[in-house]
């Protein structure tokens, strides 16, 4: 009896403190959509604390009539789909021969491409690197110089050498050549892996602000991130010199612009849930 | 003469593989080989029109200037207790979220708490910082509403050195922490069910069974992402720094990574930028090596 009441009690301990994390973890995410959706007043004053007081969608009519927010996103989308795609394709294609045991250079260029995890030139190299191939200030220069990572690279090897090799050889016997055998066997098996690649590469490429940053000085092409930046750290500089209604805006717009920029991930966030710790535990086997 | 004919003889059978691996192969050469053989601007006057193999040998000169330099002592410093203070506090948490996760009895609830710690992972730093910023803004900011409710009066946190520190490593933990669990959750999930009926055959509690089986069986695991967090941790996000510090907090903010940004990048010194850098790689070269000496040596566990 005296031992019932105690594991009780250690439920309860579990179940506050679990609560106390979530509140913690989740607060500020809440905090954010209720202050976009909000009075501007409310937001003024800031007495908005958990769900929205108010309501009101002028922030986000102001995002739809602002050129440059819809500009970043639509740069954002193409970021992220070309180099998602890229980038998945180009992993999967570097793997697959590596995954092969009887490929010749398999051992020596696995070493090299894993090598890169741990060395690597530096930012300024790269910085001159991507100068001299003329791609500074085009669409490329924050795609291809981090087109393949070595991490997912290696996930991905070790992935198709979990596939069975005797329906390679089988296929090979049949007289079907590699190219045959890694696009109609091997990549149709590799849903788990694919999914997992588009996971990380989209989140890696929708979010990124470094590359940008440093290898676009043309506003014209710059990410959602970039233009958060602005608003969001160097809002100080801007909201100087405006009329009230702009200052007013421009307080609640941030908000909003994060919802926007956050929206997408969020959405696809239950869908894609269960591929991703599949990601991370196959990657933890190596 | 045999070993060209065996080449040859390799190339023709796999020649299909070869022409599958060769984009990769060329990005892997171009940009992050090709870095390396820049890293040679690091001992030289690197001068644009004459590129890097034209441009002057100075030797150790930007070395020593850099060891020179009257920042030197603050970026060491800096760098390795903002690594520290990181490792401290982001490493243990994620197993300890783990273990309570542990112990939720009920299915559901324990899949929605997973759920909802893995969330921040996926949200940009950009607006992790920007939130941040506001939450803490001295011009009635919730959190500094909060503070000011025990009498706290309110603060830029943002322009304070002492603050620098705990509001990185804090928000790194608070976008982190579900992430960096799931393994340990996914070892916990692998603990043979046996071994915690029969301890509690054998009248063990809660903690008992936490303390003696838990935690044994996900030793290893906690050790080998120890050594990696440990080989890692000179790394450290400086897109994050640059984010939230100003001139007014460089005196804890500043390490190796945002200096080389900040010479290297905004005032174009590339070449001793390109040795501030390679410093700073060699000296994570020199931890990781040693974490994993250390590790081998007492715990048969390595990564190489």
């Amino acid at each position: 009896m005296n031992r019932k009441v105690k594991l009780q009690r250690t439920d309860i301990l579990v179940t506050m403190l679990t609560v106390l994390i979530i509140i913690i973890t989740l607060y500020p995410v809440i905090y954010v959509i209720s202050m976009s959706f909000s009075d501007p007043n409310h937001v003024l004053a800031k007495d908005v604390y958990l769900l929205p007081k108010g309501f009101s969608l002028k922030a986000y009519k102001m995002i739809l009539k602002n050129k440059t927010v819809l500009r970043s996103f639509g740069n954002t989308v193409w970021y992220t789909i070309v180099g998602t795609i890229t980038s998945v394709t180009l992993t999967a294609f570097t793997a697959y021969p590596l995954s092969r045991s009887r490929f010749f250079l398999r051992r020596q260029l696995s070493f090299l491409m894993t090598l890169t995890m741990f060395v690597s030139g530096g930012l300024i190299p790269l910085y001159i690197l991507v100068q001299k191939l003329h791609l500074y200030n085009t669409r490329w220069s924050i795609i291809l110089p981090y087109i393949i990572s070595a991490y997912n690279l290696i996930i991905t090897r070790s992935f198709f050498e979990s596939l069975p090799e005797e329906i390679a050889d089988a296929a090979k016997i049949d007289g079907g050549s590699e190219w045959t055998i890694m696009t109609k066997i091997f990549i149709p098996l590799s849903k788990p892996i694919i999914s997992v690649l588009t996971l990380f590469y989209g989140v890696g490429y929708w979010n990124s602000y470094f590359a940008p940053l440093i290898f676009l000085s043309n506003d014209k092409l710059q990410p959602i991130q970039l233009y958060l930046r602005g608003i969001l750290l160097t809002s100080e500089m801007q909201s100087a010199g405006m009329g009230m209604d702009a200052v007013l805006m421009n307080e609640q717009m941030k908000y909003a612009v994060i919802v926007v920029a956050c929206f997408p991930i969020m959405i696809l966030y239950p869908f894609i849930q269960k591929y991703f710790e599949k990601g991370v535990l196959i990657g933890a086997v190596k | 003469m045999t070993a060209l004919r065996t080449w040859k003889k390799y190339i023709r059978r796999d020649w299909m593989l070869l022409l599958i691996i060769l984009p990769g192969v060329i990005y892997f050469a171009v940009f992050c080989y090709g870095p390396m053989y820049g890293i040679l601007m690091a001992f030289k006057d690197y001068n644009i029109s004459k590129g890097i193999w034209g441009s002057p040998w100075v030797g150790l000169k930007h070395f020593k200037e850099l060891v020179g330099s009257v920042y030197f002592g603050r970026l060491v410093k800096n760098t390795f207790l903002l690594s520290i203070e990181q490792l401290i506090w982001s490493f243990p948490v994620p197993i300890a979220f783990a273990l309570l996760l542990n112990e939720i009895r009920n299915r559901k609830f324990q899949r929605f708490v997973q759920t909802a710690a893995y969330l921040p992972h996926f949200v940009s730093v950009v607006v992790v910082v920007g939130i941040l910023k506001d939450l803490l803004s001295s011009n009635g900011g919730v959190l500094t509403q909060f503070f000011s409710l025990f009498g706290v009066t309110p603060k830029n946190y943002f322009n304070l050195p002492e603050a620098f520190r705990p509001l990185y490593v804090g928000s790194g933990v608070w976008q982190e922490f579900g992430w960096n669990s799931i393994i340990y959750v996914a070892a916990i999930a692998g603990i043979d069910q046996q071994l915690y009926e029969s301890a509690a055959l054998d009248g063990a509690g809660r903690w008992k069974r936490l303390i003696h089986i838990t935690l044994p069986s996900i030793a290893p695991t906690i050790i080998l992402l120890l050594i990696l967090n440990m080989g890692n941790m000179l790394n450290i996000g400086y897109e994050k720094v640059i984010l939230m510090y100003n001139a007014a907090t460089y005196s804890t903010a500043d390490i190796f990574s945002t200096y080389v940004y900040r010479k290297g990048l905004l005032n174009a010194q590339y070449s001793f930028a390109s040795a501030v850098g390679l410093a700073n790689s060699v000296i994570n070269v020199i931890i990781l090596l040693g974490a994993n000496f250390l590790a081998k040596k007492t715990t048969e566990i390595s990564i190489f």
